[in-house]
């Protein structure tokens, strides 16, 4: 039988040494080489099986003392959809004031992660 | 003239933490800020990786400095924003004070302290400096421009954009371009290594498959009124163009993120000492000048910093060496020289008093894998698995330790291999 060997090549960013981490899937499995510690693995094994980033992007904001509000989601998610979330924010457009923290859209696409705002705004008429 | 116990000339995370610390101590410092708001520029970061080391929480640059400004309000500590110091009359003592010219929306402003601290951050290196040539054309950026335009206000500056340098601003912009629907052609960087942290390498190219062309500069951008290309040339180990390795890269945008300078113009009008591997102001471990008393420097002024934790942190130093200073007048000190030898760029503060615990800020030239970083006249190393140019080294010399220093004049630090 025949198994589908893929190779990863990862730097690690756990730390500022940057291994330089080799992965083989075999099948389910995860073979890894290169690391230093523990987190390494740790976090390779993260980073092929379920990759999560915050996403950032900014949202308009009508009557604000700054035309947009930057936000991010409020815990990782997967990282194919952190594009769909810059891509949503574009079209979103909310009234001030805003406030630092504030919900503007809950469990975004699904993830389970709502999209917040980093910085208030305050209202100018 | 209003007088104060301390100037804080700049009101960004230096200046405002160094505010905090003095009022905690129970003093009543002015600060200065030139620009519409206090907060400086964390203000237009709107990535995460700010405050791992100081709150122990990763937050953005806004969220960050949001709650040091609520700090700053809720404990009623004055600042002038809008209000541009043109001069700094120093005066030697304590008394006179010195005296602090600003102008500012509400008028002239003069203003008395015995203690300056000095947080003025640092500006962007332009293409200018960078030696590319050409035509002036618009499309053409400084990496903090083009943050303030995407995240302040919201405006894509380009749709095929080339970044000229690899500083950590540039990448992190690299990623923001990507995001929104630009097309980031090329990073270019002229070292054989990148000049920012290896997790915006990962994060902000790899992720989004950006190229990063190392070991290449740009020579010439080309256009008619608005930039249409960017000429690069591979450079040798010596950093010289080799010849006919030129290649033409289209594109409507150049943002150019070719790193940091240390604000010092006042500084240099009074006639500090300055340190030319930081293009900053000579410093003992007070952070205070070792030419002029009475004006302390921290943060991106002091030296160009990665984390906001250290400008933090100098700020908050900067502040008890003033505190100290008010409290319990002017004391004669001897100071040790840092000598710097093989693969140190710079080291933070470059004179020591031996008399405390000091926090070096280092830089080495070139990267380098297991090594060991030397303390020759007090027999101290610390190892590394590797130290790049790319991010700063911090690390503690105990006053148990500095003791061995009686009667020399230097303590050499040096990179060895082990």
């Amino acid at each position: 039988m025949s198994m589908n060997i893929v190779e990863h090549r990862l730097t690690c960013i756990v730390c500022p040494i940057g291994c330089i981490i080799t992965v083989r899937m075999l099948g389910d499995g995860l073979e890894a080489s290169g690391y230093r510690c523990s987190r390494g693995l740790d976090y390779v094994r993260q980073e092929i099986l379920d990759p999560r980033r915050i996403a950032i992007t900014v949202v308009k904001v009508r009557y604000g003392d700054t035309p947009v509000v930057p936000v991010k989601t409020d815990k990782p998610i997967p990282k194919k959809f952190v594009r769909e979330v810059a891509r949503l924010a574009a079209y979103m457009e909310i009234e001030a004031p805003v406030e630092l923290g504030q919900i503007l859209l809950e469990n975004i696409l699904g993830t389970g992660a709502n999209l917040i705002a980093t910085r208030s705004v305050r209202r100018i008429e | 003239m209003t007088r104060y116990d301390a100037v804080i000339i700049g009101g960004g995370p230096a200046g405002l933490s160094a505010a905090l610390k003095l009022r905690e101590k129970g003093f009543n410092p002015l600060v200065i800020e030139s620009g519409d708001r206090i907060g400086g520029i964390p203000f237009q970061c709107i990535h995460p990786g700010f405050g791992l080391h100081y709150l122990g929480e990763d937050l953005t640059g806004t969220e960050f400095i949001q709650r040091i400004i609520d700090k700053v309000e809720d404990q009623g500590i004055e600042y002038r924003i809008r209000s541009h110091v043109v001069k700094i009359i120093y005066s030697k003592n304590r008394y006179p004070y010195k005296m602090i010219e600003a102008i500012s929306p509400h008028g002239f402003l003069e203003v008395e302290a015995p203690i300056i601290i000095y947080t003025a951050g640092a500006r962007e290196r332009t293409l200018f400096e960078i030696g590319v040539t050409g035509r002036r054309l618009s499309g053409v950026f400084t990496a903090g421009e083009a943050q303030a335009y995407m995240d302040v206000y919201g405006i894509l500056p380009g749709s095929r954009i080339v970044i000229i340098g690899s500083g950590d601003v540039g990448l992190i912009m690299a990623r923001r371009f990507a995001l929104e629907g630009a097309k980031v052609e090329a990073v270019i960087e002229m070292m054989p290594w990148p000049g920012g942290l290896t997790r915006n390498i990962v994060q902000c190219l790899m992720d989004y498959d950006i190229p990063l062309l190392l070991g290449r500069m740009a020579i010439r951008l080309e256009g008619k009124r608005r930039v249409e290309g960017v000429i690069t040339i591979r450079v040798d180990e010596d950093l010289k163009p080799i010849p006919g390795s030129e290649e033409y890269i289209e594109c409507d945008t150049v943002v150019v993120s070719a790193g940091l300078i240390p604000n010092v113009r006042l500084l240099e009008e009074m006639g500090l000492a300055m340190d030319p591997s930081t293009r900053g102001p000579i410093v003992d471990d007070y952070l205070e000048s070792i030419t002029h008393h009475g004006i302390f420097i921290a943060g991106n002024s002091l030296v160009v910093n990665d984390l906001v934790d250290y400008v933090v942190e100098q700020g908050e130093s900067a502040a008890e060496s003033a505190s100290i200073l008010l409290s319990e007048g002017v004391k004669p000190r001897s100071y040790v020289r840092i000598a710097r030898g093989r693969n140190i760029r710079f080291a933070i503060p470059q004179y020591i008093s031996c008399e405390r615990d000091v926090v070096l800020y280092m830089r080495v030239q070139k990267p380098e894998y297991d090594v060991r970083i030397c303390f020759e006249e007090i027999s101290k190393e610390f190892r590394y698995p590797v130290v790049r140019p790319g991010e700063m080294i911090r690390l503690i010399l105990r006053k148990d330790d500095l003791t061995f220093l009686k009667g020399l004049d230097r303590l050499s630090v040096e990179v060895r291999r082990i």
